[in-house]
């Protein structure tokens, strides 16, 4: 076949792309697996394999080669994602569920990778959100340990109704006292920049996905607009807010590191395929899941936005492109 | 309920009185749509599409007479842009008025033969054939469109179609 | 050497450099070949035949003359006798057939003894004299697409510019034609830039070389020459390309639909330039270049003088270059056209032989869909979206391609190269450009046919009317009939007439009455 200009082997391609974020996952991922449990680990495990078995099933259905397709990874990792934003003790078909609708719903029925508008990890989350909102809130303190393996099991074979003490995470504390009324200074343990968060769990998850998503700015494989688009998004409001009435929002510090804030930023917004493609377009949807983000954890029903904030500016993507075009060189 | 009715039926009125009202008022000039179908017809006047040429076809779209996709020399695109145009289903080519050319064609009229009738002259559309009573008559490839509408009235059947590449190569 | 302010220009990227592979051989003189190529249709445009197969040719003979398009005029590159014409798949990325001349060498390199008179002072030569004597020596840019030289400096001359750019910087990772020619014969280029500003009417003069040709810059620096400004820009790929170039000399962007005249600035290849020096001197025509080849691990990298017309097989062979296994491209990486018959020759488009191995340069496999990564927008000099231009192309969709600036994409495969699909961009939007003219085309005809076709019925109307108003006009004479019979009886002309009508009538209607027929 005649090659065509230019002659060069491009510097990298999309399975390598994949695989590095997969592997700038990995410290967050493990800080999850010892703080949580085996459950985090299986989650993981379970929507892996559902997801290539389901992409597997798909390119069948639609008569496209199969190897090719599983070989870029973009599959694995929506997968890992959506196992990282759920927690630890669910019956097993529940991941499986969530990411067997994230890959057919999320991915396919668009054509597949490169043509999907909604982030499919995301859109899976959701789906099970909504469906089965009394689980999918409960983030217990799981036993670790031996132990803890055959509590995980015995809760993913839901041959055991694990008593659920109550394990709310930092957000989730934080809405249910400003809903019944307690001041936010009663919340804090001790004084100091991080006393928000009741212990140091999610401020070190946060911490290690930050870690990841520098070493992946560095590496140049994510836009910068985005997550610096979101982390502005989140702050500016959370200050403003903060500065006004400090006895009723959280401090911006404490929304950076709580809840998905980094990983959403670095590796749910940063999904090429559903974020907006021009670099202005690109600051704008950053800045806008950030406010989302911050406006549904204040008012919103659930103690969480980053999903809901990430799938709304999915919808806004193609406006905000068409909105932002750089000027061309030569023209007026 | 009676209030819900009530308001209900008072904004269907309202709603409906502004769109008849729009429909009569804001109806675009007719006109102006007919010259932009025209602008997207080929203009090969060959009346394929069983209408004297280009600019009736258009009429006749825009009037709601005539569907989009009676023209062969304007193919696939044509239909395309008039249903994008119109915000009409583009359908595919009504192959009974004659299907596409795979390739661009012009006549020829072959000089021994022509016996300087001017008929063909006389039937061309657009005036591409150059020539006078007794004299030679030829076609100006650069300008034929193909249309095939000189073809029956020559009598002694000296013109034929040729692929336009061809034709204009020196 | 001061360093002046640069502007910088949006996009581009770093490439590797490939440069040292040939940048420091010293320039050698290829032999002639036994049979030398010259094509005769080139791609930008026709030309005709002045000799006949079995006709004897002299060097620096004219071949051929322009017949349409941007043709220049070709001459025979070295004496011999014209043995054929033969079609060659060219060396042209749409893989046209060319025709070409084919000509027996007989090694005397005899000169043409019409060949006009060099000058030994072109100085002193008139702007337009130059012009012309560079038109007749058939001088087109070196730097690769060889537009003739003479139609620029006469668009120069007609609409004024002031400033004369020589382009020096070879952007392309492994091409150094340029590079060699300005440490060798720096002279050459700086006193061919004078001489073409003087053809334009230029007032200033600048010379752009990367900065890390320290070589280079060294030789120009001793050459001294007042009349020309030297300039350096940082590496940086496509810096090369003209309205890069501008941009980052000037700060100005020249318009998408205009040139670098219309700001009142020409670009020339450094090449062109000294080309052009030596061309006025000695009277003769364009028939050689510099030619790079470059391939790693090749010991015969280098830079060579060639001949017009030498087959690049020969040129390969007789330099021992084991090229079969490799892949053969005239012009860089980026750019570059993959050589489907090497039996092409070298043409005053050979700025470069990249010889190299599919694993160095990227195979063309494993092509996925967009993911819309935006990196290619990121590099592409234009600002353009090529990932929207790919969605575009891909639906066909015209009215989309030209609102998203399609025509003004220069090709420069920066996109391609960073695309992390693999996605073949230059080569789709070289498709969909074509398309776009096809498309121009057809709407131009149609607009020719409707204003004929319209033109047409208001002559048929107006013969109808002119009818009309004599059939009217003879209805009223009809109806004025007895005056007119009386006006008929008082002149005594219109009697005759009348009465040698009446005479006919009467023998018509009577045939036997007087022997009619």
């Amino acid at each position: 076949m005649h090659r065509s200009a230019p002659h060069l082997r491009p510097r990298h391609d999309v399975p390598r792309l994949m695989q590095t974020v997969l592997l700038a996952l990995v410290p967050g991922a493990l800080a999850m697996i010892w703080l949580f449990g085996w459950g985090v680990l299986l989650n993981i495990l379970l929507c892996a394999a559902t997801a290539l078995a389901t992409e597997a099933l798909m390119l069948r259905l639609r008569s496209r080669p199969v190897a090719p397709v599983l070989g870029d990874h973009s599959a694995v990792l929506a997968a890992v994602l959506l196992a990282l934003c759920l927690p630890p003790l669910l019956p097993w078909w529940i991941p499986v569920l969530g990411t067997f609708f994230a890959i057919v719903f999320g991915k396919h029925v668009y054509g597949g990778l490169g043509f999907n508008p909604f982030n499919p990890a995301m859109l899976g989350y959701v789906f099970l959100l909504v469906s089965f909102p009394g689980i999918m809130v409960l983030w217990p303190a799981p036993e670790l340990g031996p132990s803890g393996l055959l509590q995980t099991l015995m809760a993913s074979s839901n041959m055991a109704r694990i008593d659920m003490v109550s394990g709310a995470t930092p957000l989730d504390g934080l809405k249910t006292a400003l809903a019944a009324g307690t001041p936010i200074d009663a919340l804090r343990n001790g004084i100091g920049l991080f006393s928000l968060h009741q212990d140091s769990d999610w401020l070190l998850i946060n911490g290690l996905f930050l870690v990841g998503g520098l070493y992946l700015l560095r590496r140049r494989l994510i836009a910068w607009q985005i997550p610096l688009g979101v982390l502005l998004g989140l702050t500016l409001p959370a200050l403003a807010a903060w500065i006004i009435a400090p006895t009723q929002f959280a401090d911006p510090l404490f929304h950076l590191f709580a809840g998905g804030a980094m990983l959403g930023a670095f590796f749910v917004a940063t999904d090429p395929v559903s974020a907006a493609t021009t670099p202005l377009g690109r600051l704008y949807y950053g800045l806008g899941i950030g406010i989302l983000i911050w406006v549904i954890r204040c008012w919103g029903g659930y103690p969480d936005g980053v999903a809901f904030a990430v799938l709304l500016m999915n919808l806004a993507a193609p406006l905000l492109d068409r909105l932002c075009r750089p000027r061309i060189e030569g023209q007026p | 309920m009676l209030d819900a009715l009530l308001i209900m039926g008072l904004l269907a009125a309202a709603l409906g009185g502004l769109l008849g009202f729009a429909s009569v008022r804001l109806k675009p000039d007719s006109d102006q749509v007919v010259e932009q179908i025209n602008a997207l017809l080929p203009q090969t006047q060959c009346g394929q599409c069983a209408y004297p040429g280009c600019r009736p076809y258009a009429e006749a779209i825009a009037s709601g007479e005539a569907p989009i996709n009676r023209c062969p020399p304007g193919g696939e695109t044509t239909i395309r842009q008039l249903a994008d145009l119109l915000d009409r289903e583009p359908e595919p080519l009504d192959t009974s008025h004659g299907s596409t050319p795979e390739q661009a064609m012009v006549a020829f009229i072959d000089e021994p033969a022509c016996i300087g009738c001017t008929l063909c002259i006389q039937a061309c559309p657009v005036d591409a054939i150059l020539g006078a009573r007794g004299l030679m008559h030829t076609v100006i490839a650069d300008e034929c469109t193909g249309c095939e509408l000189c073809i029956d009235p020559c009598p002694v059947d000296c013109i034929t179609l040729l692929p336009r590449q061809v034709r204009t190569a020196a | 050497m001061a360093r002046l302010r640069l502007f910088g220009f949006p996009g581009g990227l770093q490439l590797p450099d490939w440069k040292h592979w040939s940048a420091d051989a010293p320039l050698r003189t290829l032999p002639l070949p036994p049979e030398l190529v010259v094509p005769l249709d080139q791609p930008n445009g026709r030309s005709r035949l002045l000799v006949e197969p079995g006709d004897s040719v002299d060097r620096g003979q004219p071949l051929a003359l322009p017949e349409e398009g941007w043709a220049m005029p070709l001459f025979a590159p070295s004496s011999g006798t014209l043995k054929a014409v033969e079609w060659r798949l060219a060396a042209h990325p749409d893989g046209q057939r060319l025709r070409c001349a084919v000509i027996a060498c007989d090694g005397e390199d005899r000169v043409w003894p019409g060949q006009p008179e060099g000058s030994d002072s072109p100085f002193d030569l008139a702007p337009e004299e130059l012009r012309q004597r560079i038109r007749k020596a058939g001088i087109g840019g070196l730097g690769g697409a060889v537009f003739p030289t003479a139609e620029k400096l006469d668009a120069a001359a007609e609409q004024g510019v002031d400033t004369l750019v020589i382009n020096a910087i070879g952007c392309e990772p492994c091409i150094t034609c340029d590079d060699r020619l300005l440490r060798d014969d720096p002279a050459a280029v700086l006193q061919g830039a004078e001489l073409l500003a003087r053809a334009c009417g230029a007032e200033r003069i600048i010379l752009a070389i990367e900065d890390d040709r320290q070589e280079a810059l060294d030789a120009v620096t001793r050459s001294a020459n007042p009349a020309v400004e030297l300039r350096t820009v940082p590496v940086r790929y496509p810096a090369g390309g003209e309205r890069q170039l501008i941009r980052n000399l000037t700060g100005q962007q020249v318009p998408s639909d205009g040139l670098p005249i219309d700001l009142g600035l020409l670009c020339q290849n450094a090449g062109t330039a000294a080309t052009t020096w030596h061309c006025m001197r000695s009277g003769s025509p364009l028939l050689e270049r510099i030619v790079t080849l470059a391939g790693p691990d090749l010991p015969q990298s280098g830079n060579y003088r060639v001949r017009f017309g030498t087959p690049m097989d020969w040129m390969l062979d007789q330099l021992q270059v084991p090229w079969h296994r490799q892949t053969l491209i005239q012009g860089g990486p980026m750019m570059g056209t993959a050589i489907q018959d090497p039996r092409y020759p070298v043409t005053a488009a050979t700025n470069c032989l990249l010889l190299a191995s599919a694993e160095l340069l990227g195979g063309e496999g494993d092509q996925r869909a967009c993911i819309r990564c935006g990196d290619c927008a990121t590099v592409c000099p234009v600002q353009l979206l090529p990932q929207q231009l790919h969605w575009y192309a891909g639906d066909h969709d015209h009215d989309a391609l030209r609102d998203h600036g399609l025509m003004a994409c220069i090709e420069c495969g920066a996109c391609a190269v960073v695309c992390p699909s693999r996605i073949p961009l230059v080569r789709q939007f070289r498709d969909a450009k074509a398309e776009l003219f096809a498309a121009d085309l057809e709407q131009n005809r149609a607009r020719r046919a409707r204003a004929r076709f319209e033109a047409r019925e208001a002559r048929l109307q107006r013969k109808r009317e002119q009818q009309e108003a004599q059939r009217a006009a003879k209805r009223e004479a009809a109806r004025n009939a007895p005056q007119a019979a009386e006006n008929t009886r008082q002149d005594p002309r219109k009697a005759a007439i009348a009465a040698a009508l009446e005479r006919r009538r009467r023998k018509q209607s009577d045939p036997d009455a007087s022997g009619g027929e």
